[in-house]
């Protein structure tokens, strides 16, 4: 028994499950999936630039016979969704798993859709585990099921799933099989002609996946000790099992679901039978409510239950305590009458928020105080540890959509500007990763339609916010394997960039002094502002900047006129005369550029 | 304050600033319950947490582990004083709360925003059993702050059944060898600082 995340078990489940090939592309809660994935000899790991090159490079492993798995956030299914639609049809030759970590509550994500309206939208069978364990397990089920009925198959976790830990029981690796390779072109050419008969076994498939989900065990009703009747029923998966057996306890009747697409809803049927109650405890959606109200079987859900954000055992409870007191309007289905999410109380605790902020010395710092001086331009921004250039006291970011969107986005406000005789100029910001990620397509479409935006590339040689994942810039594969260092600049001349700068981010004047150049033109430009990662061991090729040094406040010049508080940096603050914390100083000195009175000093300098 | 929690299940939240150590700190003590029986279900946050926001961790052991979460706790360990304040009213009536004596400023505050709430500790917190432990101080002086993680799960330790676990070896499995003896002396050191309190608390 090891105590493992759910994340870990994934992992661990592809392992034993005789997994050959694994794709993903970071995205918390879903990150440590391929990471862990990595570690084993047996399984070849990628980090691919997107998902949905995750998801066709796991369709190319399994069609050519052998298990794989692709792994990503929710947002990533929007990206990968286009192969997902049609590798339903087509169904697979090797088991192949899909796992998207769903993030109810936004702990780090831009929105909370819930991806289990993928499962039913793509018409694939889809599997929730509810503990580590069963993350495990669940991997070799899908991938039994993959085989057995010709589908992809959705492993659908949360963040309280992915990044919660609980025992596991190990087992040993199966042994890997390849199956034979045969042309089928009728079965892996989409043409109109063969989707046609696919389309058709897709619903043949369904009804027998159906019949498979009212037997299959890991949907199961949990009975009372000794009962086989209760006042209350409580239909669950996933996490949301685990706080409905906190907040109804032993009494009630659990249909435990491990399989949640196609819905079992004879089995509902059965409880519904056996309670007065029937009650659907589920976060986000009322995906399982629609469907058992949709077979005509009365159920309490969202008319008590939150829609947004996360549960908890107590809001569960105290949803339940609302509809037993008779106060929910028994038609509603709205929720906002529901309690919200639990977090601190704001009213009773004197503790000031603290959200996240760039760290000290972070090499995007410069870049945003830059910006945010520039009068007359809107500043377009991405996905990444830079999206807290938007936070005060920086500012300086008026958008951040999704992946890749800073430079077409940018490219759309930037013709919109100009068509409507405003000379308001766009500057697209994005890292690294995210450029390789989706950022590449959206720089072809400026040069081609002869756009004019500024695009920054903020290369910190690492995908920062994930917790530091290797890219096609850093060199390294996710096995730790040196490979092919794809170069930004080459990347943007080959586009057709004409003017592509690479500039320190330690230097203030060399950011003015690239922005001032690319402003003034009128075509499309790049400033790749390169340097790591100061949280990341820098690889050997990627040497960090010599420059840093500590930095002293000489009290005598300083006029306490808190312009270094600008920047936003954490080491710095003000009482009587500015003040920097030795802790947390990373020498980075910006700070020592900005103040007007030089009362900012460095140890030493090294120019070298 | 929240009644105390009916279940047998016991929740420690660990609360502290992005980059402290907490999930490190939680995986340690989860291992150490497991060592000695518990069902144990720790919940960790990722992703936007290490860039100096506030960071959570949840435990929960005891017969049978359901949810990883609650939002009523009996241990709050606090490894910075706001984040105790923060998360005060989730601390049951007699539960423990074993705080950091150490202020990190937020950038509010570093702004000249806000002023850091002037509030004791002992005020916040009248119904809870308080172990206020230097473990800044006590990392500070061993050479390398990042140890205060480590001094707090010494002073954890002083009580029950925290004191039953074998910290030990949830150390030696967590922590690089070479951080190993440092992370030890800063155990000591922060259950040597609380034994006398502990032990008039109990």
């Amino acid at each position: 028994m090891k105590l493992l995340t759910g994340n870990e078990a994934i992992a661990r489940g592809a392992y034993e499950s005789g997994v050959v090939v694994a794709a993903a592309y970071p995205g918390t809660p879903s990150t440590e999936i391929l990471e862990e994935i990595a570690k084993y000899d047996e399984i070849y790991a990628e980090w691919s630039p997107n998902e949905k090159v995750a998801l066709e490079v796991a369709i190319g492993a399994s069609i050519a016979g052998v298990r794989s798995i692709v792994a990503m956030k929710h947002v990533g299914l929007n990206v990968a969704a286009d192969p997902l639609f049609t590798v339903a049809y087509t169904g697979v030759t090797g088991g192949l798993v899909i796992v998207s970590a769903d993030d109810p509550g936004m702990h780090s994500s831009q929105n909370e859709q819930d991806n289990r309206n993928y499962a039913k939208h793509a018409k694939i069978p889809m599997l929730e585990p509810s503990d580590s364990q069963e993350a495990k397990d669940f991997v070799g089920l899908a991938l039994s099921i993959s085989e057995e009925y010709d589908t992809p198959v959705l492993l659908r976790i949360t963040t309280r799933i992915a990044h919660s830990k609980s025992l596991v029981t190990l087992g040993t690796r199966e042994p890997t099989q390849a199956i034979p390779y045969t042309r089928r072109i009728s079965k892996y050419v989409a043409t109109p002609a063969n989707s046609r008969i696919l389309r058709v076994g897709l619903e043949h498939r369904l009804r027998r996946l159906t019949e498979l989900s009212n037997t299959i065990e890991v949907n199961k009703i949990e009975f009372p000790e000794g009962e086989s009747e209760a006042e209350i029923g409580v239909v669950a998966a996933g996490v949301a099992y685990q706080y409905a057996r906190e907040a109804f306890g032993d009494n009630a009747i659990y249909l435990k679901l491990g399989m949640t697409y196609p819905m079992p809803l004879e089995l509902v049927r059965q409880v519904a039978e056996r309670v007065k109650t029937l009650y659907v405890v589920e976060e986000l959606d009322p995906f399982m409510q629609d469907q058992i109200q949709g077979a005509g079987i009365n159920c309490v859900g969202k008319q008590v239950f939150p829609s947004i954000g996360e549960f908890t055992p107590e809001v569960v409870s105290q949803a339940v305590s609302i509809n037993a007191a008779g106060s929910a309007s028994a038609s509603g289905t709205g929720s906002s009458s529901a309690p919200e999410e639990a977090g601190p109380d704001a009213a009773a605790s004197p503790a000031i928020a603290r959200p996240p902020s760039l760290c000290a010395g972070c090499p995007h710092r410069s870049v945003f105080y830059v910006l945010r001086k520039r009068k007359n331009i809107m500043v377009t921004g991405d996905i990444g540890c830079y999206t807290l250039g938007s936070a005060a006291p920086l500012s300086a970011m008026d958008t951040c959509i999704c992946m890749g969107a800073s430079i077409s986005a940018g490219h759309g406000a930037s013709k919109a500007f100009s068509l409507t005789g405003r000379d308001t100029r766009v500057v697209a910001v994005i890292g690294d990763s995210t450029f390789f990620h989706s950022g590449i397509t959206g720089l072809l479409d400026v040069v081609y339609n002869r756009g004019s935006c500024v695009t920054i590339v903020l290369d910190n040689r690492t995908t920062g916010m994930t917790g530091h994942q290797d890219n096609p810039g850093t060199g390294y594969t996710v096995k730790g394997e040196r490979t092919v260092e794809v170069d930004i600049g080459d990347i943007c001349r080959a586009l057709g960039i004409e003017r592509v700068t690479e500039v320190n981010p330690y230097s203030l004047s060399e950011i003015e002094s690239a922005l001032d150049e690319s402003l003034s033109l009128n075509e499309p430009s790049v400033i790749v502002v390169k340097h790591p990662c100061l949280l990341k061991k820098p690889s050997p090729t990627d040497a960090r900047s010599a420059h840093m040094a500590r930095t002293n406040v000489i009290e005598d010049k300083c006029r306490s006129c808190k312009l270094c508080l600008s920047i936003g940096c954490p080491a710095l603050s003000i009482k009587e005369f500015a003040s920097i914390d030795p802790e947390v100083c990373a020498g980075c000195g910006v700070c020592v550029q900005v103040c007007p009175f030089h009362a900012i000093e460095r140890e030493t300098v090294d120019e070298g | 304050m929240k009644a105390k929690n009916e279940s047998s299940t016991r929740t420690i939240l660990i609360a502290g600033v992005g980059g402290q150590g907490i999930i490190l700190a939680g995986r340690v003590i989860s291992e150490a319950l497991v060592s000695v029986g518990f069902d144990v279900k720790m919940a960790e946050v990722h992703g936007m947490a290490q860039r100096g926001g506030s960071v959570t961790t949840q435990i929960r052991f005891g017969r049978r582990v359901y949810s990883p979460i609650s939002e009523t706790v009996d241990y709050l360990v606090a490894f910075e004083i706001m984040e105790a304040l923060r998360w005060a009213s989730h601390l049951r009536d007699g539960g423990w709360c074993i705080v950091n004596d150490c202020k990190m400023p937020p950038a509010q505050v570093l702004q000249g925003k806000a002023d850091y709430p002037d509030v004791a500790v002992q005020d916040f917190f009248p119904n809870a059993k308080i172990i206020t432990v230097c473990a800044t101080d006590i990392a500070r002086r061993l050479g390398n702050p990042r140890v205060a993680n480590t001094a707090m799960l010494g002073a954890l330790s002083a009580i029950k059944p925290f004191d039953q676990c074998n910290f030990a070896n949830a150390l030696a499995a967590n922590i690089k060898p070479r951080y190993l003896d440092i992370n030890r002396a800063a155990f000591d050191q922060g259950l040597a600082s609380v034994s006398v309190t502990a032990e008039r608390c109990t």
